[in-house]
Formats: C-alpha cells, sequence, structure tokens
C-alpha cells in the first residue's frame, strides 16, 4: 500500500452547523430551558458517515421563535440582564448596557468574530427594534434575536487563512477558528475567554501552543460532556425507539443507568491508566439504588462511586447496561443488535444497517429455547446469515446481561451458551470478559477507536487527505494506547490544523 | 382569498430546488411550457368519509347525469372523476371497519398482530417527495373521532420510521391545529417585527455566504432560502383565515354521541377545510388528509334530522339500517366535498389554481355501512395535478385499488409500478391523463 503520507494533502472541512449539544450548551448561558420538539437541529449519526444534515424548515422556524421567546424573557428580567452582560450598576436602558450586550454578542456567540461591518449591523438591529418597540429593550431584543438566528451563531464558518510555506490549496484556520475547533472538540461550545486571547494574540497557530490549549481544556471539567458524548453516540443503538417506558424497568432506572455510564466512561479516560484496556476492565459506577437493582455490592456512601466487578462476569463498556438495554427489547435481548453496535462501533467492520423492510423483531421466546437457540433458527435464511452470522456472535456474548441490565446465569432456566469466535482466527471467547479482553487487545479494535475519533473530530468526512493523518495516529495510539494522549494528538495532525481551500 | 402574484410562483419554484440539492438560481428559469398539464401534479389531499354509502344512490353513468349522492358536486363536476368498479382487495378480510382503513391509502392488509402494515401510506410516500421546502410535510385532521392513540380505527396514515412502521394520527383539535398552523408564524400585529428581525438575519446569512467557497456558501443559501419561506409566509395574503369560535366542540367527546359537540361538526369541518386550503395554498404544506371520522364514526348528525333519533347507526345491518338516511348522510358529505373543491378552484395561483395543481382522493373504507363490502367502492378524484383529466366517469371491472395508489403515485412523478402488497396489484389504471 502507499504511503498516504508521501503525498499529503489538506483536509476538506465542510461547514459545520451547531449539533443539539452544541447548541445547548451555547444557549445555556440564558438559562432558559429549550424546547424539545425544536432541538436538536437536525438528526445526526455521528458514526455512520451520513453527511452533515442540512437545517430543516420546522427547525429554522421552531428557533426563530424560541429566540424571540428568549429574547423577550431576557430582557424583561433587568437584574438578570445586566449580570448577564456584566454592566452591573448601571440601568438596562444605558449605554454601557447595550455595548455590553454588543460584547456578548461577539465573544460569546459569534465567537471572537468581529468586524466593523457586523458592529453597524447589531446597531442597525438595535435601532430598528426600537423604533418598532418604542424603547430601548426592544432593541436589545432584536440584537439577540437577530444575533442568535444569525449563522455565525448557528454555524462554524470558517474562512481561513494562507499557510506560510505551503502554496493553495492548503489553507489553515484563523487562530480564532482554531479556538473554536479546540474548544468544540473538547467542550461541545463556543471557546472561553482564554481562548479568545490566546486567538486575539497569536497564539493558536503554533503546534506547540495548540498542544498546550488542548491539554488545559482536557484537563477541565467541561471536557468530561464531549468524552461522554463521544462515548454515547459510540454505543447508541441508532434507530432503535423502544423507550425505557416500555420495558421492564422504569425511566428512572434508565436514568441512573445513564449516570453510571458516564461515570465509567469518565473514569476510565481520565483516571489511572486512561488507556483503551481500561474502557474493558470490570469495575463499574453506581449508587446504591443502582447497585440494588443490580443486585450488586453498593459503593461507600450515599451517591455515585466506583465499584470494582467479578472479573469473569464484567467487562467495563461492554456490559454497561446504558446501552445494552436500548439495544434490547422490554422483555427479551436482542444480540444481533447488540453485536452490530460493537461491530460497527468498536471494530468498525463495516457491516450494514439492517435492510429497511425486515422485521425488525428477533423471534418472540418460546418456552424451552434460548434467545440464541431462537435467533439461530430465525437467521437459518441464507439472505440474513450473511451479516448475522459477523454480529450475533459478539451479541451472544453478552447474553448474560439481560433486557433489564442485570446480570443473569442461566435464561429462565436453560444454560446460557455466550462463545463464540470475533472473526476468522481473531480468537474465541465465552461471554463478555473474555470477548472484551480480546478486543482490548486486538489492533483492528485500536484502529477502529482512533477512526471513530478521528471521525468525531473532523465532521465524520472519510477522504483521501485524512489517511496520512489516520495511520499517524493509529501508530501513536499503537504505541501508547492512552485515550488523552491520543486526543491531544489529534490536534497536532494536518487534518486539524490546516483545511483544504474550497473552490 | 385575494389571488397570488405571478412572482410568487416563480420563487415557489425556486424553494423546491431545497429538495433536490440544486443550486437556487439554477431552477429560477421561465416555466418550461406554458401548458404545464404534464408537469407533476404539486399537492395531494386525501379526504376520508366514513361508511361506505349507498351504491344504487351514489352510482353515475355519466358526469352530466350526477347520482342523487353526487349532485351536490355539479357546481364542479368538471374537476370530479368518479370511479366505478374497483375493488379494495388488500381489506377484504380483517376487521371489518379498520381494514379498509389500514388499506385505504397504504394498499396494505391490516396486520394480525395489531401493528402498522409494513408500507408507508400515500399521502406519507408523497409527503417525503413533496414536503422538503415547506415547514409541514403533511398536515392531517380528524372532525367526529375520539382522540387516544393511533390505531388502525382512527387513521388512514401510515409510515415508516427508521427501521419502525408507525401510525400518524389525525389532529382533532380545531383550535391547536389552528394555533400550530398560523399562531407562531409572523403574522397579525408581530409582523412588522419578524419581519424586521428576518430580514436583518438574511442579511447576514447573504454577507457570510460571499465570503465562503461553494460548498459551504451553498449550505447557507439552503438556509437562507428557509429564511424567506418564513418571511414569505407574512404575506398578507396568505392569512386571511380567521379562527372561528369552536369552544362548542369537545374533541374528545366527538365519539361519544354528545349532541352538542357533534352539533358543531359542520363548523369545525368547513374551518378544517378552510386550513387544508390555506395551509396548501400557502406552501406551508403540500400533502393534507382529511377525515371526517375515524372507523366507527360514533356521531351523530343533529343538523340532518335524521329520523329514528340521534344516533345515526351507521354500520347496523339488521333494524338499524336505513338507506333513506344513509343517502342524505352521504349526500351531505358530498356538500362538503364540494365546498373544499370550490375553495381550491378559487386560489389562484398565477394561471392556474390550486385545484389544476391538484390530486384530490375521496375514499372511503368500505362499499356498504350494511354489509362491510369492499368491492365497487365509492371512489372519487378531482383536480388537474399530473395531467389529471376531470369531468368524467371511469368504470372498471373489479381493478384492485392498490392500482389507483400506483396511478396516483405516478401523478406525482413517482415512477413505481406497484403499490402497497404486491399481491394486489395489477396494472396501473388507465384513462386518468
Amino acid at each position: 500500500m502507499l504511503d498516504p503520507c508521501q503525498s499529503p494533502a489538506p483536509p476538506e472541512v465542510p461547514l459545520r452547523a451547531l449539533q443539539e449539544t452544541e447548541l445547548r450548551n451555547e444557549l445555556s448561558i440564558f438559562g432558559q430551558p429549550l424546547e424539545d420538539e425544536v432541538y436538536p437541529p437536525a438528526v445526526s449519526r455521528l458514526f455512520e458517515l451520513e453527511p452533515e444534515p442540512s437545517a430543516t424548515l420546522p427547525f429554522v422556524q421552531g428557533h426563530a421563535e424560541f429566540v424571540s421567546g428568549l429574547a423577550r424573557r431576557v430582557v424583561a428580567d433587568s437584574a438578570a440582564f445586566v449580570k448577564l452582560v456584566g454592566c452591573e450598576g448601571e440601568r438596562i436602558d444605558s449605554e454601557a448596557c447595550k455595548h455590553q450586550l454588543f460584547e456578548l454578542v461577539i465573544n460569546r456567540l459569534f465567537r471572537g468574530r468581529r468586524d466593523d461591518e457586523t458592529m453597524a449591523e447589531l446597531q442597525q438591529a438595535f435601532d430598528a427594534g426600537q423604533k418598532l418597540s418604542g424603547d430601548v429593550q426592544g432593541g436589545l431584543r432584536a440584537v439577540l434575536e437577530v444575533a442568535l438566528q444569525s449563522p455565525e451563531f448557528l454555524y462554524r464558518p470558517e474562512l481561513g487563512r494562507a499557510v506560510e510555506g505551503r502554496s493553495a490549496p492548503w489553507a489553515q484556520p484563523t487562530d480564532l477558528e482554531m479556538a473554536s475547533r479546540l474548544s468544540f472538540l473538547f467542550w461541545d461550545r463556543g471557546p472561553d475567554d482564554e481562548l479568545l486571547a490566546a486567538a486575539a494574540n497569536g497564539g493558536l497557530t503554533e503546534p506547540a501552543d495548540i498542544e498546550a490549549q488542548a491539554r488545559r481544556l482536557l484537563a477541565d471539567e467541561r471536557a468530561q460532556g464531549a468524552i461522554v458524548r463521544f462515548y454515547r453516540e459510540l454505543m447508541s443503538s441508532g434507530q432503535v425507539k423502544f423507550g425505557p417506558e416500555a420495558s421492564a424497568f422504569g425511566p428512572d432506572v434508565l436514568e441512573l443507568m445513564d449516570q453510571e455510564f458516564a461515570g465509567f466512561v469518565v473514569r476510565a479516560t481520565f483516571e489511572g491508566a486512561g488507556d483503551f484496556r481500561a474502557l474493558f476492565a470490570p469495575n463499574t459506577w453506581l449508587n446504591p439504588p443502582l447497585a440494588s437493582y443490580y443486585g450488586l455490592p453498593p459503593p461507600k456512601g450515599d451517591g455515585f462511586g466506583a465499584v470494582a466487578l467479578d472479573s469473569s462476569k464484567y467487562a467495563g463498556i461492554l456490559t454497561q447496561p446504558a446501552w445494552l438495554t436500548r439495544a434490547s427489547l422490554p422483555q427479551f435481548t436482542n444480540p444481533s443488535r447488540r453485536g452490530w453496535v460493537i461491530a460497527r462501533s468498536l471494530l468498525c467492520s463495516g457491516i450494514p444497517s439492517e435492510p429497511s423492510g425486515v422485521d425488525e423483531h428477533p423471534p418472540m421466546p418460546i418456552a424451552g429455547k434460548t434467545t440464541r437457540q431462537l435467533l439461530a433458527e430465525h437467521n437459518a435464511n441464507p439472505a440474513c446469515a450473511g451479516c448475522h452470522q459477523l454480529i450475533d456472535p459478539v451479541g451472544f456474548a453478552l447474553e448474560h446481561i439481560d433486557a433489564a441490565g442485570r446480570y443473569r446465569d442461566d435464561e429462565n432456566g436453560l444454560v446460557i451458551d455466550a462463545s463464540g469466535e470475533l472473526g476468522a482466527g481473531a480468537g474465541r471467547f465465552d461471554g463478555a470478559a473474555e470477548l472484551g479482553a480480546l478486543i482490548a487487545d486486538s489492533p483492528e479494535a485500536h484502529d477502529c477507536f482512533v477512526t471513530q475519533w478521528q471521525r468525531l473530530a473532523f465532521g465524520r468526512v472519510e477522504e483521501q487527505a485524512n489517511e496520512c493523518t489516520r495511520s499517524e495516529l493509529r501508530e501513536q495510539f499503537a504505541a501508547d494506547p492512552n485515550v488523552i494522549e491520543l486526543l491531544v494528538a489529534l490536534t497536532q495532525t494536518d487534518s486539524f490544523r490546516f483545511r483544504k481551500v474550497q473552490p | 382569498m385575494k389571488p397570488f402574484r405571478l412572482g410568487r410562483r416563480a420563487v415557489l419554484r425556486g424553494a423546491g430546488s431545497v429538495a433536490i440539492a440544486l443550486p437556487w438560481l439554477e431552477i429560477m428559469q421561465p416555466l418550461k411550457s406554458s401548458r404545464a398539464a404534464d408537469a407533476p401534479a404539486k399537492r395531494f389531499v386525501a379526504v376520508y368519509t366514513p361508511g361506505g354509502t349507498v351504491l344504487d344512490d351514489w352510482t353515475s353513468s355519466s358526469i352530466a347525469q350526477l347520482s342523487p349522492i353526487l349532485s351536490p358536486l355539479s357546481g364542479v363536476k368538471q374537476h370530479l372523476i368518479a370511479l366505478n368498479g374497483l375493488t379494495m382487495k388488500c381489506a377484504v378480510g380483517g376487521e371489518q371497519l379498520q381494514a379498509g382503513m389500514v388499506g385505504l391509502l397504504t394498499g396494505c392488509a391490516q396486520m394480525r398482530d395489531g401493528r402498522p402494515p409494513p408500507n408507508a401510506s400515500l399521502d406519507q410516500v408523497l409527503a417525503q417527495k413533496l414536503g422538503s421546502s415547506v415547514l409541514y410535510q403533511a398536515v392531517r385532521w380528524a372532525t367526529g373521532t375520539g382522540a387516544g392513540e393511533a390505531s388502525d380505527g382512527n387513521t388512514l396514515s401510515y409510515g415508516v420510521s427508521g427501521d419502525a412502521f408507525t401510525r400518524a394520527v389525525p389532529a382533532i383539535d380545531p383550535a391547536a391545529t389552528w394555533q400550530r398552523l398560523f399562531g407562531s408564524l409572523p403574522v397579525g400585529p408581530d409582523g412588522a417585527w419578524k419581519k424586521s428581525i428576518l430580514d436583518s438575519v438574511i442579511g447576514r446569512y447573504a454577507k457570510l455566504s460571499r465570503q465562503l467557497g461553494s460548498a459551504d456558501k451553498q449550505r447557507l443559501e439552503t438556509h437562507m432560502e428557509m429564511l424567506r419561506s418564513l418571511e414569505r409566509s407574512v404575506n398578507e395574503h396568505c392569512f386571511p383565515l380567521v379562527l372561528v369560535d369552536t369552544s362548542d366542540y369537545d374533541p374528545t367527546a366527538a365519539a361519544a354521541e354528545n349532541v352538542v359537540t357533534d352539533a358543531a361538526i359542520p363548523k369545525v369541518g368547513k374551518l378544517m377545510m378552510d386550513m387544508l386550503v390555506v395551509a396548501l395554498s400557502c406552501d406551508l404544506t403540500h400533502v393534507g388528509v382529511m377525515q371526517w371520522a375515524d372507523s366507527r364514526a360514533a356521531y351523530t348528525l343533529p343538523w340532518l334530522d335524521l329520523p329514528g333519533g340521534q344516533a345515526q347507526r351507521y354500520y347496523e345491518n339488521d333494524g338499524g339500517f336505513d338507506p333513506a338516511s344513509m343517502t342524505k348522510i352521504f349526500t351531505w358529505y358530498s356538500t362538503q366535498h364540494a365546498y373544499l373543491l370550490q375553495q381550491m378552484a378559487k386560489v389562484d395561483l398565477g394561471g392556474r389554481t390550486l385545484l389544476d395543481e391538484s390530486v384530490v382522493f375521496f375514499g372511503t373504507q368500505q362499499q356498504s355501512p350494511a354489509t362491510h363490502a369492499k368491492d365497487h367502492m365509492p371512489f372519487m378524484l378531482a383536480g388537474g395535478g399530473g395531467g389529471l383529466k376531470g369531468g368524467r366517469v371511469l368504470s372498471f371491472d373489479d381493478q384492485s385499488h392498490n392500482d389507483l395508489l400506483t396511478s396516483l403515485a405516478n401523478l406525482f412523478g413517482d415512477t413505481r409500478t406497484t403499490f402497497g402488497d404486491i399481491e394486489y396489484c395489477g396494472a396501473p389504471l388507465s384513462g386518468l391523463t
């Protein structure tokens, strides 16, 4: 194979729209609840390589409505407003407060993008609003409404600039644009003051400067949310709609399971070795009610805490009920679905989603047969076998975790066969723990993990130009499978530091 | 309703480019032909009336001599195609009242395990096709049907969401529907404000998109087009619709023979038809489904002064079935259809009317209230969309109504050759255009 780094090409970086989490984070400064119907703005399936979803008309309209109400409420509460924009001690209709609102728009909403024309347009929006409403508050309201619908807020536009020593189509983001790249990658939101200041001082061009900021962001608590989001999307079973309300346990338990999942991945990433293997370690993050639900020993204290698990039964992320229950049916497991998640997300094995129109329900339980036995008959159809023989065995490994997320020794008295083979020659396993050990040591899984992070970081465009970056990262991750180091390394790559000039 | 300006049509055709991801200016060209009769239909309406008909009083041998039940439609007969002799084969068997609801727009048999049929219904297929530049892919509402969960008995509309099959339950509250459709659009005293904000926002998109490369620019222009379509909805021609007082109508009581609520059904139905016409002509949606009831149709029709008390007893054979009353009821529905078609024919979209661009399908779930038979279904079409030619009676010999669904999809440029369960499909109907 040709070395992809022989003739590197600059990466295409298409315009990215804010995703749901990002939008929620960005709007959180106003302290107003968002409307669930409007947000998410568009359905994005991060790990299925779909093109960036476009804005939809219902979103555009719903967002317009929402920000209209938001602006009204924000301006109506003078005390909160002066605090929000930072003009304490002044009247809301003072020149100082207007000035501060403009600053908030530029720094927080437009992420530092400032030019004379924009300032003039904000003033025009203010004037028009004041004229139509008859008061200064109306002007402030109009500025907020316009700003929150502006492309500088809803998108992450990059104009780029020339690169010293490289000619077109090589370009790089401006320092401000780099500030956004970093903060959205690690914090799911726009840059903080320190990043903006670094950008203003030309401090986000050199790799060492970028690395320093990356490490600062990753050390901040805000990075946890982005890490959790990555794993949540990674292990999500996509289109499955089986909600918690239909399952054998209540939504409260599912919410606790989500906290368990978040606590587990945060701990696996930020504590201890923080390496790939830690993702498959036999421990989790429980509080007493959840521990009692599972029948596991509780953590110390009343809140959530780490709990060590039986290393012959549990394997970290593989046995996390938050995703296993979602990849189950209300009353029984769905090994095909579970196996598909692992094959797609952890092994990148290129298994397609199930063909449309197929019956997504696994066979109904029959007394005297295990789910595995039923599925084996069900998938005897050669048309199905092609994919199912790849995904089902991996799913069977998790059969000891039932549809409600609890460990079971047997399936209604029947012996569970959790054995299988991880692809030809890649090793045999019996149960989740052995499967976890195989994946934790699998070079393919390491490579896949790198690919998944790359998709997240670079807007899921898999193109030739990112191949060099991928091979570099894979090499580095093979040598040091520490997740934080992988993320720092991401920021040092051509794919992250550059962009291709768009025709 | 005032006519639309011709210029607006050109803009709307541009907005359609969002759907097919062409640069929107590219499509801003003159109409290919002054006679756009063979262009695909643009809007689809399905109207459901419950119970079937009284076949002898329904069947017309020619459009010149409309039958008693169809006589109220004489003023719009040039737009009408009465279809004789189609059989809803997919609905033979199944629950006697519901199977026809399930099959009417899906061409599928009712599932025995309570699940929705594994096929999207025609309205949903067309909503996908026509819906990407409008606020709502489709609007669906119903009078005289109890609320509650979507079921085979109360909806015609079935979809595929991801890998799951779904039912779309019609909206039943007229005031809430009005609020949803028109309440949040930039109209009324707030119009000037909203227009001003949108102007500023659109200006910002225009400015930024000039600085970006072609692909990014196109994304922002797509977004800008949506903002423009919001701005267009400020158009005063679009919103003369006044919300009539329907406080005497309790949508959740309409399935329970509630006399007060039932008496309001004509008013509510008219409001729903008016909303449908405005929603279609203002491009809030391109697909509408209107149900005059659910499958049971348990409401009374007090304004018709039927003999035998309040309950219409639609579906009773022994002792309850009264053909004279039934004919009276079905004739009243024809009067409502005539109103809808007249309103659609009044909207001038720049040389062509809303009805000219639409295909309207009138259907029911069975032929006869008494027997629940599924042959000789009393179906009608109206409109000129896709080259549909009105003013005719077409007779068929037991041809499957799946073929009608296929033909209707074809009028919209969908090239499929079957619709729904393939076992009920033959060749598409001939002679519609």
